[in-house]
Formats: structure tokens, C-alpha cells, sequence
């Protein structure tokens, strides 16, 4: 099994210190020029709550993305859970019982999405389609007329408070972090996912249940949108049947941007996590700078667009030139792309 | 709150200028100490355009709201010590916030205020969230943000960290939780606006048949509220007119038309519709003259007259309701300058805005409310006046 997964293994993990290299210079550049960033660490610290939705969003986004498919409910499957959550502690649940109640609902839904997808070969694209439109009107329609907010202090510790001076929503980012890299990199299922990104007909000759695995793999897209969504409620004190959609694509960009192939099969967990941190930090300190949101989304882009070619560049074959690696980057896609 | 219909459900002449009367007799009384809820929405609602003229209260400068300032003791706001003004409206590019920016940079000057523009490109309380946790931390923070809230909840953590670094917050247009801020503007009087709504339609079209409601989405706390003043004064005023099934056009013009063709459809003795969203009313307009039903079904909507003026034209348009929302940008700036320098009063108490005139605080329908305007209606008439 070890042997099917030689490419991701093999690279170096050029792009990880590219990425690296990025976030120190961000942070340099913002605690130098922005006297309430850093605060000795703490305030750099407690920035990252403002991301950690998104950030384990774009965890769920990343296994989806490797097998060569795409998850557009996620974002609205954690309005969902946020919904869920905020109506169950309203209704005199408790904590525990109240965010598994909206991790399990967001699950299920995740597995539907990976049930539809492999069972009935439907593109995963149109399938989250429909599934994010209904599990927003979902979440409109329980959350009602007043949507709930106001929560108990002890359930905000989720999204503001702190251990150690850690982040509690850090923490758990990173917990489901390591969990995901271990998953993709030292397990069968993980190692197969990969595969079936790289080339469908590779798996299927290899004896991979592809059936399986996508059923897996959407399943924890939906987990990772149930505990987005829980993060989200416990970080704005409210929950909207439209917080999440807007977390989408700016998780999605962070798995691009963390180099795993739009196409799947190519990519590490690891380097997605540095891509969260990338653009996390650099949207709150152009925001912190006193740059309009207008800015921010624009620099996101123009970053995103920057980071795919110089990605092609540092792939390319000694003493190749840029646009002869962009052309067999170019090749070797539509032939993924094509018929298999 | 069953006092208040039952008074403004006998809309003689008589009865709205005692309850004018009435209503200065108890904001003069109660100068100093809360008034209620009751006495102060009387208050509220009793100087619209139709009671003062059939009573001619005490002029009151200019102001189209000045209800009732109690004994004349108002405050007025004046210039001091320059600071920066950050204005965070819902999103970036709305004519109406344009509006409100360009009223506020006005008067700016004169109030040694330097207003600073600023929010998200999406209409998302979390992107807003940001921006205002983003001004806080910045190495000049403003020692005002004025907001103008997405919704009413995903901003109160980032404005209650805003009021703990000394910053003053205060609301205009869409308010959140009152804990997370100084004072609100309010546009117009809800009770106002539904009945300044309800009348367009009953003199024009008459007060028997169905009104349908075009509104944004379903937890819509303004919208809500128009459409429960709508409801309370048909109630007490017109029983035999009745709201239809009301329609969400989810802010989206296709989605709208698809909900006012429903209406229309669905109901054979449709009057007008009431498109209350900035999205729903060309959204009806569309649907209307596509069923070839132009001047036959009244059109009567809440929104800024420059995106309608070909429909003011074409006649399909018979009204359309706002306030001027430069004259409150302008407003803004005298609330921020206000707070910033402890100048206005509580509730119950009145302050006077330069040329905008005397507006009063009160605790309706949340703390600490400033109610800027009587609804201003526009009409092919008179849109061209304006600029927004």
C-alpha cells in the first residue's frame, strides 16, 4: 500500500518553507509597522480566533479536494450546526449535549453527500450544490424570525477563551490538524484518498472501495463543518443561517493556496495548515493596518494568483524554463482531466 | 401598546391633536426620569405630518421628528477637540450609505470631525465583526464608530471590545443588542412608516381588497417591524383591508419578482404591493408591468429614489417612502461629537443638531433611540429634488 503514494511522499516540502517563509515575514512586517498586533505574542495569539472556523473548515475542504472533488456545502452545513447549536442551549440543553446534537446533524448530512456522490455517481459538485441549498434553508427556517444568540459563558470559552494563554479554538484546530495530516499520511484510507485523486482507474485496478472512501471523506467534511459551526457560534456569541456561507471560499482558497492540486492527489495537510495562518493573519493585520475589506480581498487574490505560478516555477524541472513547466503542468491536467 | 391603537385607530382630527397634546403634557412631565414606553411611543407616532396640521403644535424649528422637546431645555451640540469618526455601514457601495457618508463628510468640519469610511465588500455581520475589531486594534484608533449592523447579533462582541478600549458606539439604521452601544439613530418611527404606507395605498386605491407584502428575509428585524405596524394600524383603521401572505424575496431582485408574481396571482383583490427592501422594490415593479397590471396594482415601496427614477417616470412607481439620508449622515456626526463629549442627554431629554433642529432621546422601542425623521415620501413629483 505504501508504495501507491510515492509522489506525495517523495517531494520536498519546498512549498511548506515557501509558505513559512511568508508567515514570518508577515508577522514581522505587521508587528513592526502595527503597534496593537503583536502585544508580546498574546495579541497575535488571540487574532487567530477570528480564523479558526475557517480554519477547520478548510481541513474538511482539503481531504474532499485530495480525492479530486469539491464540497460546497460545508459552509452552509456550519450555519447549520451554529443554527442547531444556538437553538439547542436556548432550549435548555446542555452544553455536551447540545454540540453533539450539531456535530452529529452535520455529519449525517456530510454523509448524504458522500452516500449520493459514490453510490449514485453523481458529481460532487452538483450534489453539494443542492445539499448546501437545503441545509441553508434549514437553518433559515429553525432559526426562524430571531436567530438565538446570547449564550452561556462557560459555551463563548469555545471561541474566546483561553488555556495557557492558548487559544481554546487553536487548540482544537490544531488537534483536528494533526489528527488530519496522521490520517492522510498513515492510514490506509488516507493513503487511498490520495490515490483516488491522483488517478480514479488507479484505484479502482488497485481494489480500493472508492464507494468507501468518499463516503469517509464527505462524512468528515461534514464533521469538520459541524465543529466550524459550533467554533463560529462560540466566537460571535450568536449563530445566523449565514455565518458560515461566507467561510467557504475563503477555506477552499487556503487549501489551494496550501498547494494541494485543485485536481486532487497532490497535497499535504501540513502546508494547508501554514496556507490558514498565511491568510489569516494577513487578512486581520491588512484590516489591523486600517486597509478596507475591499484591499484584503483584493491582496487575497492577487497572493492566490502569485502563490500558483511561483508554485509551478518551484515544481519545474532543472533549467526548465517558467512557461515550459506551465505548458506540462498545463499537459499533464487535461490528461488528467480528460477520460480515463 | 393597546392604548396606542386605540387611539390611532379613530384617525378623526380630534382625537390625533388631544393625543398630541396629551403626548407633550407627559415628555414635559416626565423631563428628567424615564418616561414609559407608552407615553413615549404616543409621543412617537402622534406628530405625523397629518396631526401637525390639524393641531399646529409649537413650532419646532425644522426638524421633521422634533417631537415634543420637554421645555425647550435642549442641549445643543457643538464643536470641540478634533477626532476621527469611523462610519461602518452594512457593506461598501450602497447608494443610502453613500448617501449617509456624504451628509456626514458635510457637517464634518464644523464639528471637528475627520470621518473615516470603512467596511466589508459583503454584507456579513462576521466580515463586519472584523472591520470593527480591525479598527480597535489600529494604531490610531477612532474615538467614534458609528455602525449600521448586518445584523443584530454577530457584531455585539466586537462592539462591546470597542466600548472597553474607550471607543463610543453608536448605531444608525440597523441596531444591535443596546448593551453593545451609546445611542441608536433610528431612520423613521416604525408606527410612522406603516401608517404613512397603509394611507399611500387607501388614498389612492381605496381600503377594501388585499396588501401584499414584499419583505427580505424572515428574521429581518426592521422589515419585521414595518410589517407589524402595518398590521396593528390595518387592525385598528381598515378592517376590511387584510395583508396577504407575505413574500421573501431573500434580497435578490429575480427571487423577488418570482414572489410578487405569486401575490399577484394568488390574489384576485390585490390593492398594491409594499416592497420593503431595497432589492424587493424593482422586483415588484418588474413583476407588475410583466402581468401588464401597471398603474392597476399600486406599487407603494420603502427605498432611495435614484435606482427607481425610470419607474417614477413610467408610472409604474406610485410612491415611494425613505428619509433623507444625507441629512441624517449628517446627524451622525452630531451624535458622535455628542457622546464623545458627554453632551447629550438621557432618555426623555433633547439636544439640538445645528440646522437639522431638536431631537429627543428616547427609551422606544430600545434605549437610548433617537428617532431622526418622519417618513418622506416620494412621488413622481418631487424625486428629482433628491439625490440618493
Amino acid at each position: 500500500m505504501t508504495s501507491i503514494a510515492v509522489d506525495t511522499r517523495r517531494r520536498p516540502a519546498v512549498w511548506g518553507t515557501a509558505l513559512a517563509v511568508a508567515i514570518a515575514a508577515e508577522l514581522v512586517y505587521f508587528t513592526l509597522t502595527t503597534r496593537h498586533f503583536a502585544e508580546h505574542g498574546h495579541g497575535m495569539l488571540v487574532l487567530t480566533e477570528q480564523f479558526m472556523p475557517t480554519g477547520v473548515l478548510a481541513l474538511g475542504a482539503a481531504l474532499v479536494i485530495l480525492t479530486g472533488n469539491i464540497d460546497l456545502s460545508s459552509g452552509a452545513v456550519a450555519s447549520l450546526s451554529a443554527i442547531i447549536v444556538g437553538t439547542q442551549l436556548h432550549d435548555g440543553a446542555s452544553i455536551a449535549s447540545a454540540i453533539v446534537v450539531a456535530v452529529v446533524v452535520a455529519t449525517g448530512v456530510g454523509a448524504l453527500n458522500g452516500a449520493v456522490i459514490s453510490l449514485l455517481h453523481i458529481d460532487s459538485l452538483l450534489v453539494t450544490l443542492a445539499t448546501q441549498f437545503i441545509a441553508g434553508s434549514v437553518a433559515t427556517s429553525i432559526g426562524g424570525e430571531n436567530p438565538p444568540y446570547n449564550f452561556s459563558r462557560i459555551f463563548l470559552r469555545l471561541g474566546t477563551g483561553t488555556v495557557a494563554g492558548l487559544p481554546i479554538a487553536l487548540l482544537i484546530f490544531l488537534v483536528l490538524a494533526a489528527a488530519t495530516a496522521l490520517l492522510v499520511t498513515r492510514t490506509v484510507f488516507g493513503r487511498s484518498l490520495v490515490l483516488i485523486g491522483y488517478s480514479r482507474s488507479a484505484a479502482d485496478y488497485s481494489g480500493i472501495s472508492a464507494t468507501r472512501v468518499l463516503m469517509g471523506v464527505f462524512t468528515l467534511s461534514g464533521f469538520a463543518a459541524g465543529v466550524s459551526g459550533v467554533l463560529l457560534a462560540a466566537f460571535y456569541n450568536a449563530a445566523r443561517a449565514d455565518s458560515g456561507t461566507t467561510l467557504l471560499l475563503p477555506a477552499i482558497t487556503m487549501v489551494v493556496l496550501g498547494g494541494v492540486d485543485i485536481f486532487g492527489g497532490r497535497g499535504r495537510v501540513g502546508e494547508v495548515v501554514l496556507a490558514v495562518f498565511l491568510l489569516g493573519f494577513l487578512t486581520q493585520g491588512l484590516l489591523i493596518e486600517g486597509y478596507s475589506s475591499l484591499t484584503a480581498t483584493m491582496v487575497t487574490g492577487l497572493l492566490l494568483i502569485a502563490a500558483l505560478v511561483l508554485k509551478v516555477w518551484l515544481s519545474r524541472a532543472p533549467g526548465q524554463s517558467l512557461s515550459r513547466a506551465m505548458q506540462n503542468a498545463l499537459r499533464r491536467r487535461l490528461r488528467l482531466a480528460g477520460p480515463s | 401598546m393597546t392604548i396606542r391603537i386605540g387611539r390611532l385607530g379613530t384617525p378623526t382630527k380630534a382625537v390625533l391633536s388631544i393625543s398630541v397634546v396629551g403626548a407633550m403634557a407627559l415628555s414635559a412631565c416626565s423631563s428628567g426620569k424615564s418616561p414609559t414606553s407608552s407615553s413615549n411611543s404616543t409621543a412617537a407616532t402622534a406628530t405625523t405630518p397629518a396631526a401637525t396640521a390639524a393641531s399646529t403644535p409649537p413650532a419646532q424649528a425644522s426638524t421633521p421628528a422634533s417631537p415634543a422637546s420637554s421645555g425647550g431645555s435642549a442641549t445643543a451640540v457643538q464643536s470641540g477637540a478634533p477626532f476621527t469618526l469611523a462610519i461602518v455601514p452594512k457593506l461598501l457601495g450602497l447608494s443610502v450609505f453613500e448617501a449617509n457618508v456624504k451628509g456626514a463628510k458635510q457637517v464634518a468640519p464644523s464639528l471637528g470631525i475627520t470621518v473615516n469610511y470603512t467596511a466589508s465588500v459583503k454584507a456579513s455581520g462576521a466580515d463586519q465583526a472584523q472591520i470593527i475589531e480591525g479598527l480597535v486594534k489600529s494604531n490610531n484608533p477612532p474615538k467614534v464608530i458609528a455602525y449600521s449592523a448586518n445584523d443584530p447579533t454577530s457584531e455585539v462582541t466586537a462592539l462591546k471590545d470597542a466600548k472597553a478600549h474607550g471607543i463610543k458606539v453608536i448605531g444608525f439604521d440597523s441596531d444591535v443588542d443596546p448593551s453593545a452601544r451609546d445611542y441608536f439613530i433610528q431612520d423613521t418611527a416604525y408606527p410612522a412608516m406603516g401608517k404613512a404606507l397603509i394611507d399611500a395605498v387607501v388614498k389612492t386605491f381605496g381600503n377594501k381588497g388585499t396588501i401584499g407584502i414584499l419583505s427580505s428575509t424572515k428574521d429581518a428585524t426592521i422589515q419585521n417591524a414595518w410589517i407589524k405596524a402595518m398590521s396593528d394600524y390595518i387592525a385598528s383603521a381598515y378592517p376590511n383591508l387584510k395583508i396577504g401572505p407575505i413574500g421573501y424575496g431573500q434580497s435578490n431582485q429575480a427571487t423577488s419578482q418570482t414572489q410578487a408574481t405569486n401575490l399577484i396571482n394568488s390574489n384576485p383583490d390585490l390593492l398594491a404591493l409594499i416592497p420593503i427592501d431595497g432589492a424587493a422594490v424593482p422586483g415588484a415593479l418588474a413583476a407588475v408591468k410583466a402581468l401588464g397590471r401597471a398603474g392597476k396594482i399600486g406599487v407603494f415601496g420603502i427605498g432611495d429614489p435614484n435606482p427607481n427614477r425610470q419607474y417614477f417616470a413610467d408610472g409604474s412607481l406610485t410612491g415611494l417612502f425613505l428619509w433623507d439620508e444625507v441629512k441624517q449622515g449628517e446627524l451622525i456626526d452630531y451624535v458622535a461629537r455628542g457622546d464623545l463629549d458627554g453632551t447629550l442627554p438621557a432618555a426623555g431629554g433633547s439636544f439640538t443638531a445645528g440646522d437639522l433642529g431638536t431631537f429627543t432621546v428616547t427609551n422606544d422601542p430600545a434605549p437610548n433611540t433617537i428617532i431622526f425623521s418622519e417618513p418622506l415620501e416620494f412621488t413622481k413629483d418631487n424625486y428629482m429634488n433628491y439625490d440618493f
